[in-house]
């Protein structure tokens, strides 16, 4: 009898045991089956990112009355944004397809460094009575709004306002007369290459951008930095319909603009070896004989302000020097390839950025080189004058 | 016993220390391949003597410092506002010993100035730049300068001579241009005169 009992128990052990185990199984696969979460991107930064000048913006078909206090329209946030055209692995469609579900865009028209980390007040001015400012909130608050470590990619062009070469060309070509003063373009490129390189200025505060994305968004995150891409065709200088800069001081804004990209490079570079999970993705060959006044620009030119400028009462256009829709599809197309790469884990070689600036040294060279000559041929000149009078009085 | 702790507690803190004297010495030195590397600034100033003998006649060089025609901010203000510039402000751009200021708004002070500029909108909804150099005035018509076909800037003065400056050699050159800008003479830069042109007629300005 006891016998039998124990064999019983024994069943009923053996019997619960496979039950749990089994119940442990299938919970345990189910927890392998579960789909993997969906990545996140977030785009953030200027006027390039945000889409300047490409419609439709988000918000634009709202009134007026309302597209005021919309973030989106106010931001110029468009919907053919070049971070909106990147894809992801798992993610069906384009990142706009998906906003605000895997894609949260926060870039924002006239955004610079001190944009990321506060408030942004964005002045409008379409007509009485939609004239006042809205406030935007801090890039980075995004990542507060979104779960730990759930970011995988952050896009960014930044920057480019705060060295504002594009606004240079457009005060050159509105408040002045280039041809009453022209050395006063390279006056102002000298003072933003001494600001970029102050304590307090533009480099310093771009390493502090990207440290405190990183910091915000995790360090799972891999940040993406466009650069920015020349504005200026060689061909401006022939174009009949832009007559303000001649091929010295086209050659002039465009060294700079590679010369700021060069910094960008270095400043990632350094953020880099410093831990941050951060990529420099160049867009200036993508550009290359697409600029302004090209016969196939990437890049508007100078145009009179329209209907869905944020600010009327400026009459030159934000979309001036911006990227146009095929210049977003060239920007998305370069920073694709680096996510691409990082995806299939292909870490991109390290360039030589010295010899890359010797280049570029040399042609800055180049170009202060056509005008020596002239005033060495007129100082021996005068030399020659010099001697030939005092030979004849002798 | 004792007194093993306290050698080990003594060479932990050594070596951390020393790590950290390498470390940081490691992010100066990095920091600093940032912050110094970078090329000497872009000099690439424009030979302005060459370019004007290239562009135009030169009628006269003054040293900026020595012309007895520089206007004070005060006088530009009053000369705007006679004019009919009143709305928008007046700005310059360097000091009267050449140094580039990037964009200052002019006060009325007896402080002068090499060239100072402001805008206006006329009744034809014409943008306009007024430009004074050494106390010659000149009107630059943005929006049609922007759609023109003419294949260089056309600019409204009182005489066939403009004056221009260049910052680096601080120096005025009174010049009858031959290229690169059209100069279109008035009897008087004001606001009268701009706003009785429309498009077609600033075209039309012998």
């Amino acid at each position: 009898m006891n016998l039998r009992k124990g064999y019983i128990y024994l069943i009923v052990i053996i019997l619960i045991y496979t039950y749990t185990a089994s119940c442990y199984q299938i919970s345990y696969g189910a927890e392998e089956e579960e789909p993997q979460k969906s990545k996140i991107m977030v785009s953030l930064g200027d006027s390039y990112s945000s889409g300047e000048g490409i419609e439709p913006f988000f918000g634009q078909d709202k009134r007026l009355s309302k597209k005021v206090k919309d973030d989106d329209w106010i931001a110029h946030r468009s919907t053919k944004s070049w971070p909106g055209l990147l894809t992801l692995p798992g993610i069906e469609g384009a990142m706009v397809d998906h906003k605000d579900d895997t894609w949260f865009f926060k870039a924002a028209s006239g955004a610079t460094t001190k944009e990321i980390e506060k408030e942004f007040t964005k002045i409008y001015f379409k007509d009485v009575p939609h004239l006042g400012k809205r406030k935007l909130d801090p890039q980075v608050k995004i990542f507060e709004d979104l779960d730990d470590n759930s970011v995988s990619y952050v896009t960014i062009t930044m920057g480019g306002n705060d060295v504002d070469f594009s606004g240079i060309i457009r005060k050159c070509m509105i408040q002045g007369l280039p041809f009453t003063n022209k050395n006063k373009l390279t006056d102002k490129f000298h003072k933003t290459w001494e600001e970029f390189r102050s304590a307090d200025g533009t480099r310093i505060k771009l390493t502090n951008v990207y440290k405190a994305i990183q910091k915000a968004a995790g360090q799972q995150a891999h940040i993406i930095v466009a650069g920015y891409p020349q504005l200026l065709s060689d061909e401006t200088a022939e174009s009949k319909t832009y007559h303000c800069f001649n091929q010295n001081e086209i050659d002039l804004v465009n060294c700079n603009v590679s010369k700021f990209n060069l910094n960008l490079k270095k400043i990632v570079n350094f953020c880099r070896g410093e831990g941050l999970d951060i990529w420099f993705v160049p867009v200036e060959d993508a550009f290359e004989g697409h600029e302004a006044y090209s016969p196939d620009p990437y890049i508007t030119p100078i145009i009179i302000a329209n209907e869905q400028d944020i600010n009327k009462i400026l009459f030159i256009s934000a979309y001036s020097m911006h990227p146009n829709e095929n210049g977003a599809i060239a920007y998305a197309s370069c920073v694709q390839k680096q996510i691409d790469a990082i995806e299939n884990g292909e870490i991109p070689e390290e360039e030589d950025f010295q010899s890359l600036e010797d280049i570029l040294d040399q042609k800055i060279k180049e170009i202060e080189e056509r005008h020596i000559p002239s005033l060495l041929e007129k100082l021996q000149n005068m030399i020659d004058q010099w001697l030939l009078t005092k030979c004849s009085s002798c | 016993m004792h007194k093993k702790w306290h050698t080990f507690c003594i060479w932990l803190l050594g070596i951390a220390y020393m790590i950290q004297i390498v470390r940081v010495g490691m992010y100066d030195s990095a920091y600093r391949v940032l912050m110094d590397e970078d090329p000497e600034s872009i000099e690439g100033y424009i030979d302005a003597e060459a370019y004007y003998e290239e562009t135009s006649d030169i009628l006269k060089r003054i040293p900026a410092d020595e012309s007895p025609t520089v206007q004070t901010g005060r006088e530009i203000i009053k000369d705007m506002r006679k004019r009919g510039f009143r709305k928008n402000p007046i700005y310059t751009d360097y000091t009267l010993t050449g140094r580039y200021l990037d964009e200052q708004k002019v006060t009325r002070s007896s402080r002068k100035y090499p060239s100072y500029q402001t805008m206006y909108v006329s009744k034809a909804n014409e943008l306009w730049t007024i430009i004074t150099i050494n106390g010659c005035v000149m009107a630059n018509p943005v929006l049609y300068n922007l759609s023109s076909k003419l294949g260089a800037q056309i600019v409204l003065a009182e005489s066939d001579s403009i004056m221009v400056y260049d910052g680096p050699t601080n120096m005025f050159y009174e010049v009858v241009p031959k290229t690169d800008i059209i100069v279109k003479v008035v009897d008087r830069i004001d606001a009268k005169t701009l706003d009785g042109l429309t498009e077609d007629e600033i075209g039309e300005l012998k």
